[in-house]
């Protein structure tokens, strides 16, 4: 063997022992083909919040509330291929006004009760990021998240008052139904998120429904669970504001009482 | 089944035929992705994000018989991205993890059987910039041609030449600089050989 190809087998044969190890995982692909099926749902939808970073989180089970409200959110923005969202601090204690600002530079309006006994549980801040296909970042945003819960406790349900710092132009109404209030015109929409395992095979039913718009499929969790959403989404001088309720299906009458509520803080 | 087949079939949306040509490329782009970023974690990431692209786009692709390189493009390219932003960092609550994973990945057996130049070379390798690294991998390890390589990396066969040239020139000084070492403390292993390659 000539000297090159004896020094050409050892880089190949070093490369090699190096490559070797590392192992497989036996999900992988179970993972692609859940990230590609989900993909393609988002983009038939057209206008739904899609969250790459926040998927992540909830496949390896640390569905925090602020990922399922982020996911369940239906009332968000186009334009773009995708957006990001990464939680920062959190407040277990009602936050004045200085320490939200603080933490996210503007002050949306927010109250420590909503109408119904839902009181404040905390608040969780986040930055996000709008990017086209290519990946270039179009759009940041802060955005700070109020969670409420009744004096029994939330069994696993959310009710929040999500606000993001952005412009107008961002929001898309999509399908949701335009409702006035007094002078602020606000968007509810209602949607049934059905919660899968990653191996999840999508029964005949399943996509039905999913071409039916009955329903959301969301991929990564444990176990397979049903929660049905509404979401009303308003904006008010550079923030956008969206009361979400997963599981609690309160009367639309009762959100709306909510939106008012906030809306009168001055 | 033909490749160029699976590729069509995947084309118009068959998952089955998607999962056939995972099989086939899953070795090679997992240990690629690993060996340009050390890292198990952040590998099985990018190759996922690799295929997932890949499906998406793979009707962007004029010439199924390129896909091999189309694909490698986008790996690579993702794995250089990610190389890039994390510099081959963990955070510092992960380190003790990912220092385990390490140890229980080389064997005691693995490094005995290793000779010495292997070791040395593997070393060398991890030192070479991240470009010289990848054409390097590419050339060894996945046994792609220059013009494949140009192809995937995106520059001149002649760029290919010389970076792979430039490779292989520090990793020979190092494999002689070695020797020279071992000689003047009296030992020895042949790396003689690699004067004048």
């Amino acid at each position: 063997m000539r000297r090159t190809e004896v020094f050409d087998e050892q880089v190949k044969q070093s490369l090699n022992r190096k490559a070797e190890e590392i192992e497989i995982s036996e999900v992988l692909f179970q993972k692609i083909k859940a990230q590609v099926i989900q993909k393609e749902e988002e983009n038939k939808m057209g206008g739904f919040f899609k969250n790459r970073k926040m998927k992540k989180m909830i496949m390896v089970g640390a569905a925090s509330l602020l990922s399922i409200t982020c996911i369940a959110a239906p009332i968000i923005l186009p334009a773009l291929n995708s957006w990001e969202s990464h939680g920062r601090t959190s407040f277990e204690s009602f936050p004045t006004l200085a320490q939200v600002q603080k933490e996210v530079d503007y002050t949306p309006k927010y109250i420590d009760e909503l109408p119904g006994g839902f009181v404040f549980k905390r608040a969780s801040t986040e930055n996000i990021e709008g990017k086209d296909a290519d990946e270039n970042t179009v759009v940041k945003a802060k955005g700070i998240s109020f969670f409420y819960e009744p004096i029994e406790g939330s069994k696993g349900r959310i009710l929040s008052l999500d606000t993001k710092q952005l412009a107008e132009e961002w929001m898309n109404s999509g399908e949701a139904e335009e409702i006035g209030l007094d002078d602020l015109k606000v968007y509810y929409e209602a949607r049934t998120m059905k919660f899968v395992p990653v191996d999840y095979e999508l029964t005949e039913q399943d996509k039905q429904d999913q071409e039916a718009g009955k329903i959301d499929i969301s991929y990564g969790t444990d176990t397979i669970q049903v929660i049905n959403t509404q979401a009303i989404t308003w904006y008010e001088e550079g923030i956008t504001y969206t009361l979400l309720d997963m599981g609690y299906e309160l009367d639309k009458e009762q959100l709306l009482e909510m939106v008012e509520a906030v809306y009168a803080v001055e | 089944m033909e490749e160029i087949e699976l590729i069509r079939k995947v084309r118009e949306g068959d998952k089955e035929a998607f999962g056939a040509l995972f099989e086939r490329y899953k070795v090679q782009a997992i240990r690629t992705v690993y060996l340009i970023t050390g890292d198990q974690y952040r590998s099985e990431d990018i190759v996922q994000e690799a295929f997932v692209k890949c499906y998406l786009s793979i009707h962007k692709l004029r010439n199924p018989e390129q896909f091999r390189a189309w694909f490698f493009r986008i790996l690579t390219r993702l794995a250089w991205r990610n190389d890039v932003r994390a510099k081959r960092m963990v955070p510092t609550e992960d380190i003790m993890e990912v220092m385990n994973k390490k140890a229980d990945q080389i064997s005691l057996e693995n490094i005995y059987l290793q000779s010495e130049t292997q070791r040395l070379l593997q070393g060398e390798i991890e030192k070479l910039g991240s470009e010289h690294q990848m054409i390097l991998i590419l050339y060894y390890y996945n046994e792609l041609s220059v013009k494949e390589i140009a192809k995937v990396v995106g520059c001149l066969e002649g760029t290919v030449k010389s970076r792979l040239h430039t490779a292989r020139g520090q990793l020979k000084k190092a494999l002689i600089a070695r020797q020279e070492s071992k000689v003047e403390n009296g030992e020895g292993e042949g790396y003689e050989a690699y004067r004048g390659i």
